[in-house]
């Protein structure tokens, strides 16, 4: 993360660099995208936002430091979709068809996430940390909620909740893959469906298209 | 007297050494990684200059994509991979699950080659469309004969479940790569065709 305490100090106004701050992200998510990673460039992130270039620089010094800010903010908006961490397991797992219904609407976002979590497997990656840690999140608060699918009776025979949660992830990370090289060969959303429907006796819906 | 023509003998002796090339690549990447694994290295293994193979490979993008391909032609030496067996196919996918986390550097190579390659633009954005479209109807041919024998589970759709393999097997790589303590590939691969199958997998 970016500290942006003298920058607070220099202005003496913390509101105002939040504020560019929260519009230099949106900015820069709308960028990549659209642009994806490579091809996003910081100069029209800046153009967006009104900015100059070194005035972006100021916020985020790097490219690689505003991605990360980037991936956060993109993690705030799924976890607005689908709290994993919270008790009620059915309403967890809905919400991951649900999310990936959201993506298939995003899908420069999804290029981003999918090319960067694949070079970030690299301890030398800048976003590293970011992505170890996210993975980890995830998939022990997905272990929790089979958890509670598991003492609701909701589980298939056999079907382990450490387990389900590492396939899980590993099914929805590997069908952005196949959804991007051609996205008119799948539909996430309901491959992801048919999938957790091996995992779980729940009734599972169909993923809202556009959950806003 | 010998009928071979000039042209025909080169052309031999420089698929032959695109061949050398290509091994000794697979070597210095999955031993190092495809990053670090530097075009001078696979030179120097080869007894080449730098310079000489780029002649056969313009860039290290062309190179590493060339990897991968010969890296699959190596697999189908191993393994048969004949859809009418549906459950020997499963098998020996699990046991390819095996040999790639003897190989970190190509697994790496692989996922994010995979992901760049997903934009229309990219070198070898053709050659992953047609591998994952091959490899998609490969493994569904599997399930449906698997399903013609009635040894799929109930529910199981041979269709969706080739397309979550293939999802689940990438997937568990970027995860083993992140964390290689944390994921045993080719075990979760198992019991995931163990749960598709009525049979002892």
């Amino acid at each position: 993360m970016v500290d942006t305490t003298s920058e607070k100090s220099r202005r003496g106004s913390y509101a105002k660099s939040k504020n560019t701050r929260a519009s230099i992200l949106d900015a820069a998510l709308a960028v990549f995208a659209e642009a994806g990673y490579h091809k996003g460039s910081i100069r029209e992130v800046a153009k967006r936002v009104g900015m100059s270039e070194p005035g972006l620089l100021h916020h985020f010094p790097s490219k690689s430091g505003l991605l990360e800010a980037v991936l956060t903010l993109r993690d705030d908006k799924s976890y607005a979709l689908v709290p994993l961490d919270g008790d009620d397991g059915a309403a967890s797992i809905n919400g991951l068809i649900d999310l990936a219904a959201h993506n298939a609407s995003i899908p420069g976002v999804v290029e981003l996430f999918c090319i960067l979590s694949a070079e970030a497997t690299s301890t030398e990656h800048p976003a590293h940390e970011y992505f170890a840690n996210r993975y980890r999140w995830t998939r022990e608060n997905l272990r929790r909620t089979f958890e509670l699918l598991e003492s609701s009776g909701d589980l298939r025979p056999g079907v382990r909740p450490d387990r389900a949660a590492l396939s899980t992830i590993a099914v929805m990370d590997g069908l952005q893959v196949q959804w991007l090289l051609d996205r008119s060969s799948l539909d996430m959303a309901a491959e992801l469906r048919a999938f957790l429907s091996t995992l779980t006796t729940l009734p599972l819906g169909t993923g809202r298209p556009e959950t806003r | 007297m010998t009928e071979t023509p000039v042209v025909r003998g080169s052309y031999a002796k420089s698929s032959h050494t695109r061949t050398m090339i290509l091994d000794a690549a697979l070597n210095v990447f999955a031993q190092n990684g495809y990053r670090k694994g530097s075009l001078k290295s696979v030179a120097d293994a080869v007894g080449m200059s730098e310079a000489g193979l780029l002649h056969h490979f313009p860039s290290k993008g062309a190179l590493l994509a060339a990897v991968l391909e010969r890296r699959d032609a190596h697999a189908r030496e191993r393994f048969s991979f004949d859809p009418a067996d549906g459950l020997q196919l499963l098998r020996e996918f699990a046991e390819l699950a095996d040999y790639n986390a003897s190989t970190p550097g190509v697994v790496e190579l692989f996922c994010a080659l995979s992901a760049e390659a997903t934009a229309p633009g990219h070198p070898a954005h053709a050659y992953f469309l047609t591998r994952y479209t091959d490899t998609v109807a490969l493994v569904r041919l599997a399930l449906e004969e698997l399903d013609q024998r009635g040894l799929l589970a109930p529910g199981i759709e041979p269709a969706n479940a080739a397309r979550v393999i293939i999802a689940l097997m990438d997937g568990l790589q970027i995860q083993w790569l992140m964390d290689r303590d944390s994921v045993d590939m080719a075990r979760e691969v198992r019991e995931h065709f163990d749960s598709l199958v009525t049979v002892e997998f």
